[in-house]
């Protein structure tokens, strides 16, 4: 027994040295754990659950339109779904973000110092992408995890054992499967392979590059012929398909605007590092190092530029942070140690400064919605009941964007029951208003405004707007029909007489 | 040589072994096709499917079967070939109109050994885009693109405005009559015509729905929006079969039969077949795809092509197991090529 404890001394010891990174997890946990009970699930989450919750058959089913391989994250979510609903289905992806960070603040740590990486995992932490990933029961948070820790095992690779070696392909074919997105940082990990390790010999550095690229190549080829073309599918529609005709939704100013007003603090810092890197004549590689740091984080930005698309930009945007945030810990960490050299109240101001960025972090990260952010939990508990309540078996629902959610809160509607427009609603679904082929109709109260028409049509055809609760009526306007006034079409007797159906 | 570069290079091999030990011992030996469209067709394809031979090529395969999808993409043809056990003899995409010729598409369905069939949209959001191309305003643009398509040489089917006797189409009721687009159709035709531009099928394709369901639902016998025999060679049927609001199961005859029957009041000795059809993810898919192989052969039609898009409902069979199961044996069982009207040369 003693000598158990004895054995345990050293990693208490490293424990209680690390209070630092034990700090910065619990303060990110402290502001994501809000989130995960504030907040209803939103359409991506509601989806992944919603076919985890129907089965083995209907996930392999998903493949074409999952952005991951479906057999690892979403049982998962599924099977806590099942348990504990929302809430519990968003634990893992919370326990997959403060591991991301852990890592962070370990290879700055190891790369840079001990005060480069505290203030890159705080950076990283206190992220709003970061904080709403923790809280958000998607594919992300895994990839995520499963990408840092590849690059873990890359910065490790270099003075570590031969187990860091075998990780590393593992890990970041892991993480290419659950997201395949992930794949556009394979070769910023291989790069890292070869520009950290360069000190410790080129020839090594070269051959452990060469030696992960291609069995990480080989495994994820593995996973797409076990997977059939339904995978392949998948893949190309989440790595080539999308195309700037895909739809132009945003300019590439406004793309990248976001971009920076996200996360551009940390990808400014982490530029200035190479600035220092430079400027303190480290050597090249190391130079290069920062800037394929900085390129892991402007990688999506750019590329969701070039392609006008501002869907999905924060979520892809978090798998560059962790490179980002390396570098910006290693320039602010300079920076302190340069200061603190120069003056004598220099790491005063410096730390000051630190804690200032990480403030205004934090306050960014409150004020700018993050796109993936769920809908108020208000919303989910008292809008669904309500609908549900109101529908009458064999009509239908319109809405304005927020089926794939509606299907997850109210597995008892058939899916073929929603009917759902974006933009303006046509004029054939106006018509089917007029019809009275929907007993519920529910559009986003911040958009209402931009229906007058459907909102006359809805009044004048004889719905009626339900009473919801001051916080609800705010975001969601509901009407329904009377039960006696909706068209259930296409009678039996219509059927014999071979008419088409009216609400179909 | 150190340790590390010695594990670096065991690493691939022993994986190597490790995972072709799995993919052999599952019978996953191929990767799947993630090969973007060719840009030029083989040397077969074009003695194949030049334009003179374009309607022995497609007879020769009747009933046949395709595959629309709204842009055309390689994996989802071979997802949906794969998927389905079945040769797809048309390959169908949408495209603006007046706009650019998409040759790319269109050779990538003849390199399939399939022919392209692509719908021009006449204004999906403007009423007045069929006003200004009846009213020749757009003639310029119009034989650019006829000159681009007899160019591209190959056999293609054309397809103008389909679903016009709908009601949510612009080119369509309330924002455009069965004369306008009539007129339009046949200025088009002759356009075409005009620039040589032989090498087109022109398949008319109505929606199934012909009567008003609700008073300014407005949906027409397909026959007044004929635009007469001369000017058509085919007839696309589009319909779809899923679940009325009683929760029932469609069948083909209350989809199709009524507008099959306006058709042939008027077209005589047209290719009919359906431009446009799935069955929706439900219960009774399995039925209903029963249902409209048998329809397909009851009513004389030369085939389907299968819409591959999850739309208002999801058709696309990716997925669905017992579904896909259903479609390999309706195509399976098509009988023995049956009696086509000839098309018009």
């Amino acid at each position: 027994m003693n000598a158990w404890l004895e054995r345990l001394q050293p990693l208490k010891a490293r424990m209680a040295e690390a209070w630092a990174m034990w700090s910065i997890l619990a303060a990110q946990a402290t502001l994501t754990l809000p989130w995960m009970w504030r907040t209803g699930a939103y359409s991506d989450e509601a989806l992944y659950l919603t076919v985890a919750r129907q089965g083995w058959k209907a996930l392999l089913g998903a493949a074409p339109n999952f952005p991951g391989l479906p057999v690892i994250y979403p049982p998962v979510a599924g099977f806590l779904d099942s348990i504990g609903g929302t809430i519990a289905a968003r634990i893992p992806s919370l326990l997959f973000m403060l591991g991301a960070t852990a890592l962070v603040y370990h290879m700055g740590d190891r790369m840079f110092g001990r005060m480069s990486g505290v203030l890159a995992a705080l950076l990283f932490a206190v992220c709003g992408i970061i904080v709403h990933l923790g809280a958000a029961a998607t594919f992300d948070p895994m990839a995520l995890f499963l990408l840092v820790l590849a690059l873990h095992a890359a910065v490790r690779m270099r003075d570590g054992g031969i187990g860091w070696l075998v990780l590393c392909p593992l890990a970041l074919a892991a993480a290419n499967a659950t997201k395949y997105a992930t794949t556009a940082w394979d070769p910023l990990i291989i790069g890292t392979i070869v520009l950290y390790g360069w000190s410790k010999g080129r020839l090594q550095s070269l051959f452990l590059a060469v030696s992960v690229a291609v069995s990480t190549a080989m495994i994820d080829a593995a996973v797409l012929m076990l997977g059939g073309t339904n995978l392949a599918y998948g893949v190309v529609d989440s790595l080539i398909r999308r195309s700037p005709q895909a739809g132009l939704s945003s300019s590439a100013l406004s793309v990248l605007a976001h971009a920076l007003l996200m996360t551009g603090l940390i990808v400014l810092i982490a530029l200035a590092g190479i600035w220092v890197s430079v400027v303190k004549r480290m050597p090249a590689t190391a130079t290069a190092f920062l800037c394929l740091l900085v390129l892991g984080a402007v990688l999506v930005p750019v590329d969701q530029a070039r392609l006008h698309q501002i869907t999905s930009l924060d979520e892809n945007m978090g798998f560059g942070l962790p490179f980002a945030a390396l570098a910006a810990g290693y320039a602010l960490g300079a920076w302190r140690q340069w200061l603190g050299r120069q003056r004598h109240w220099g790491k005063i101001v410096a730390t000051t400064a630190a804690v200032v960025t990480v403030i205004t972090m934090l306050i960014v990260g409150r004020v700018e919605r993050v796109q993936f952010r769920g809908p108020a939990a208000e919303v989910a508990s008292s809008v669904w009941p309500v609908v549900g309540g109101h529908f009458v078996k064999h009509s239908m629902i319109l809405d304005d964007g927020s089926s794939t959610v509606g299907e997850y809160y109210l597995p008892g509607i058939p899916p073929t029951a929603w009917r759902t427009f974006y933009g303006t609603p046509s004029d054939y679904t106006r018509r089917m208003v007029k019809g009275h082929c929907f007993s519920v109709v529910m559009i986003d109260a911040s958009d209402a405004n931009s229906f007058p028409h459907l909102r006359r049509i809805l009044h004048n055809y004889g719905y009626q707007r339900l009473t919801t609760n001051s916080t609800v009526s705010k975001r969601v306007l509901i009407w329904s029909l009377p039960k006696s006034q909706v068209t259930l079409t296409a009678s039996v007797k219509a059927r014999q007489s071979q008419k088409p159906n009216p609400c179909g | 040589m150190n340790v590390k570069i010695l594990a670096s290079l065991a690493m691939p091999v022993v994986l190597a072994g490790v995972l072709g030990g799995i993919l052999n011992g599952t019978h996953h030996t191929k990767l799947p096709s993630l090969n973007p469209p060719p840009t030029v067709a083989p040397p077969l394809t074009t003695q194949l499917m030049k334009a003179s031979r374009c309607d022995n090529t497609i007879r020769a395969s009747q009933p046949f079967t395709g595959v629309a999808l709204t842009k055309v993409s390689p994996v989802a043809v071979n997802a949906f070939t794969a998927a389905t056990k079945s040769k797809v003899s048309i390959i169908e995409f949408y495209s603006s109109f007046p706009a650019k010729f998409d040759e790319t598409a269109a050779a990538y369905a003849v390199a399939q050994h399939a022919l392209p069939l692509v719908q021009l949209n006449p204004g999906k959001y403007n009423k007045l885009t069929l006003r200004k191309i009846a009213n020749r305003a757009d003639d310029a643009k119009i034989r650019a693109y006829a000159d681009a398509v007899k160019a591209f040489g190959y056999c293609i089917v054309i397809s103008f405005g389909h679903e016009m006797n709908g009601w949510w189409y612009r080119w369509g009721r309330p924002w455009n009559t069965p004369a306008t687009f009539i007129k339009a159709w046949r200025h088009v035709h002759d356009l075409f015509v005009q620039a040589g531009a032989t090498n087109v099928i022109w398949s008319w394709d109505p929606s199934h729905q012909y009567d008003q369901v609700t008073p300014t639902k407005i949906a027409t016998p397909a026959s007044e929006w004929y635009p007469g025999n001369d000017y058509v060679d085919w007839i696309g049927l589009d319909g779809y079969l899923s679940l009325d609001t009683n929760g029932q199961p469609q069948n083909f005859r209350e989809i199709f039969a009524h507008q099959i029957a306006y058709i042939r009041s008027v077209a005589t000795g047209k290719l009919l077949y359906l431009a446009e059809t799935g069955v929706a993810k439900e219960s009774a898919e399995v039925t209903q795809i029963n249902d409209l192989f048998a329809g397909i052969h009851q009513y004389n039609l030369a085939g389907l092509i299968w819409f591959e898009e999850n739309r208002k409902s999801p058709w696309q069979l990716a997925g669905r197991a017992a579904a896909i199961e259903a479609y390999r044996t309706g195509v399976s069982q098509y009988p023995k090529p049956v009696t086509i009207d000839k098309p018009q040369s």
